[in-house]
């Protein structure tokens, strides 16, 4: 016999409490599981159920699989151009951040930004990009055009600022 | 092809296959899920809406499905989460034909006279103070008018359970409307 069998043996345990006499055996009646022990919910008048339109449930699984097969609208950039458009907000900030400096102190000091300083300086590494690029079905092998090169610099803005 | 699948049979389908595996699973629930929501949304259109919404959701989740619940009750989540952001969205000026009450009009409950849509409002509001477990079986077998056998399947649940489950439900929810 182990050390906590010899404990657990002398611990003097209390008298179960009682249970009114014949309790169990009416237990399995007094649950009323009886379908037809009908409530007043179950006799509330319901009204007819609206209609369909024919066929909807036969097409619908059809119509939601050719939604997800068919190949989502994405917009088509290159990865030089995402850094180009990076480098491009980087010079922005410099000059920020130049403009509000220039105001305050009488030594103008010209600072650089790289893009890796830009993004340690904002925080972001390249797997954000990534991340931005992969949740917006962006085709970066592909070149594309100024106008959607400026749409994504703007999206980049407001996808940062929503984080 | 079967009528009902189990949760491990459509998600091997799944595993298999994944786009007929899903769509296996989608007409299995389709028509319980669209019912769910309709009786929220009231109308054929907004209720279509959000189906899509859902089962692309649940086709995007569905990797990350653990198996914690029935398949039914991880996408009935779905669905309420989804019904929900949308009739917030919803604008109320926005005019369409809305889905009668789900009671007939003049309903007298110990002296009191309810109309149709009093008694489907305190209904809802009885429901939303079950546990889940409750909700889903008393959804599925007063409203939904589902067997016994059916709502098993659905639930993953033994038929006993479900009766318990919603005996206590009745009881809970006939307290709730005679102290409204």
């Amino acid at each position: 016999m182990s050390k906590e069998d010899k404990i657990l043996n002398e611990l003097r345990k209390t008298e179960r409490p009682s249970v009114p006499d014949s309790y169990f055996d009416n237990f399995y009646s007094k649950l009323e599981f009886d379908e037809n022990n009908v409530s007043f919910i179950e006799e509330m008048p319901k009204s007819k159920k609206p209609d369909v339109p024919a066929d909807f449930f036969t097409s619908f699984s059809e119509d939601i699989k050719e939604n997800l097969e068919a190949p989502k609208k994405g917009k088509v950039v290159s990865l030089k151009q995402i850094l180009f458009s990076v480098a491009s907000i980087a010079a922005v900030v410099s000059l920020v951040f130049l403009a509000t400096n220039l105001s305050q102190t009488e030594t103008i000091t010209e600072t650089e930004y790289s893009t890796e300083e830009y993004l340690a300086f904002v925080d972001l590494d390249e797997s954000d990009y990534i991340d931005f690029i992969v949740e917006n079905n962006i085709n970066y092998d592909e070149e594309i055009d100024e106008e959607v090169l400026y749409e994504l610099d703007s999206e980049l803005d407001d996808y940062y600022y929503e984080l | 092809m079967k009528n009902h699948y189990s949760d491990i049979e459509l998600l091997q389908f799944y595993t298999d296959n994944g786009s007929l595996g899903f769509q296996r699973l989608v007409v299995q629930f389709q028509e319980r899920v669209y019912w769910q929501i309709r009786r929220l949304t009231k109308n054929h259109q907004d209720t279509e809406d959000i189906m899509q919404n859902v089962f692309i959701k649940v086709w995007k989740a569905l990797p990350k499905f653990k198996g914690d619940s029935a398949l039914f009750t991880w996408i009935y989540r779905i669905a309420f989460n989804e019904t929900h952001t949308f009739l917030t969205k919803r604008n109320k000026s926005r005019s369409v034909d809305l889905d009668p009450p789900i009671f007939e009009n003049k309903l007298i409950v110990d002296g009191h006279s309810y109309s149709g849509d009093e008694m489907e409002a305190i209904m809802f509001k009885a429901i939303e103070s079950l546990p889940e477990k409750q909700q889903h079986v008393f959804r599925l077998k007063y409203l939904d008018d589902l067997k016994y056998r059916e709502i098993a399947k659905l639930l993953d649940m033994s038929e006993g359970g479900l009766k318990a489950n919603y005996h206590h439900a009745v009881k809970k929810i006939e307290a709730f409307i005679k102290e409204y």
